[in-house]
């Protein structure tokens, strides 16, 4: 259940109502166990609820966000470690989900998990495809491009 | 883990034993490295080829390339053209930093560094690294991990019921071969010798909690 569906089922109590906070906070809790869709209330939406009471009866503003699951271009290049010119290919041949949020691009993540499985699933394909590769291993017998002899400090390198 | 992106010129291309090892650093093998290309540098690998195997017929050459664009359908990079000509880069390689530089790769591997030193190895993205070095650096980072993806890599072979893995890593060393790998082969050997087995019981090992090969 929503925090926002929450907000609009049980009314916010007032200051007046909440004179005594942790009661209050208890009736509350029974009120959700005996609605008509049984649902448990963890402990960290009991904790967030009761913020919102004590916000609510100190008379200060409160806003709920609803909570979007999408994630940035830069976080799902990073989840399937390619680059953000990668993920908006990717998204224009239709292999993983994005949405206008905001005005912003983002992706579905259920569509990256999706993605990264068929991923895995295609391995055994993709080496498969790769044989024949092998043969002309075994015919390289001579290889002229230029090996730079120059000195670098790959200890600093942050890999 | 933080998988790496990373653009290879067509020098590293061009080889078929090298080319066949970062394979297996990317996802057909451990899954450290992401790879990218360009049609430039795919062709400039193809020319260098056929100019120098010139027994070699160039429609295969092709094919193994078609066949690598098959299975990283992402590696090809485009539309990089337009992008402002980077300091500092040798004109003819100027298509290969814009390339790196507008996928937004981690790292450029290429043989040719002297093209790149003034440029792209001193900005941020991508760094410019010889296979060597590159590779290294991964090792040193991923120790098991670059192990598992040489071991697997020689597996891979044709001939590697009768070609020793010994004999694999010293001839990825060796100064002959062209695309040598003296840093990164230390390293490996470094890693083997830690475990305290032979690199024929270490393959071994791999391979037989592999169930990969083709």
């Amino acid at each position: 259940m929503s925090v926002e569906r929450i907000v609009n089922e049980f009314k916010i109590p007032t200051k007046d109502s909440l004179a005594e906070r942790k009661p209050k906070i208890l009736v509350l809790k029974k009120a959700l166990s005996k609605s008509e869709t049984e649902f448990d209330v963890d402990q960290d939406l009991l904790k967030l609820l009761r913020f919102m009471v004590d916000q609510a009866s100190e008379g200060k503003k409160l806003s709920v966000i609803v909570e979007t699951d999408l994630c940035s271009i830069t976080d799902a290049a990073k989840i399937m470690g390619v680059t953000r010119p990668t993920v908006y290919k990717m998204i224009e041949r239709g292999d993983i989900l994005s949405v206008d949020y905001d005005g912003k691009n983002e992706v579905v993540p259920e569509s990256i998990i999706a993605f990264m499985k068929r991923k895995e699933i295609a391995k055994k394909e993709a080496l498969m495809k790769l044989r024949g590769i092998e043969d002309s291993l075994l015919d390289e017998t001579k290889n002229l491009a230029h090996q730079d002899d120059s000195e670098e400090d790959f200890e600093e390198i942050d890999f | 883990m933080n998988k790496k992106t990373v653009f290879l010129d067509a020098n590293i291309l061009y080889s078929w034993n090298l080319n066949h090892l970062i394979m297996f650093f990317c996802d057909t093998g451990v899954g450290l490295i992401e790879p990218y290309w360009s049609e430039h540098v795919v062709e400039e690998a193809i020319k260098n080829i056929c100019k120098n195997s010139p027994s070699e017929n160039p429609e295969n050459i092709k094919a193994r390339f078609e066949k690598m664009n098959d299975v990283y359908d992402y590696a090809n990079v485009e539309g990089y053209e337009g992008i402002d000509d980077v300091d500092g880069v040798d004109s003819k390689d100027q298509v290969v930093a814009k390339a790196a530089i507008f996928n937004e790769c981690d790292f450029l591997v290429t043989n040719n560094l002297k093209h790149f030193k003034d440029a792209v190895k001193l900005s941020v993205k991508p760094k410019a690294l010889t296979a060597d070095s590159f590779l290294t650096a991964v090792a040193k980072k991923y120790e098991d991990k670059a192990l598992e993806a040489v071991v697997l890599a020689w597996w891979h072979r044709k001939d590697f019921a009768t070609f020793a893995f010994s004999d694999y890593l010293d001839m990825l060393k060796r100064k002959t071969n062209g695309q040598n790998l003296p840093k990164f082969i230390n390293k490996i050997e470094e890693v083997i010798s830690k475990k305290g087995k032979k690199p024929q019981e270490i393959a071994t090992g791999i391979t037989s909690m592999s169930n990969r090969r083709y």
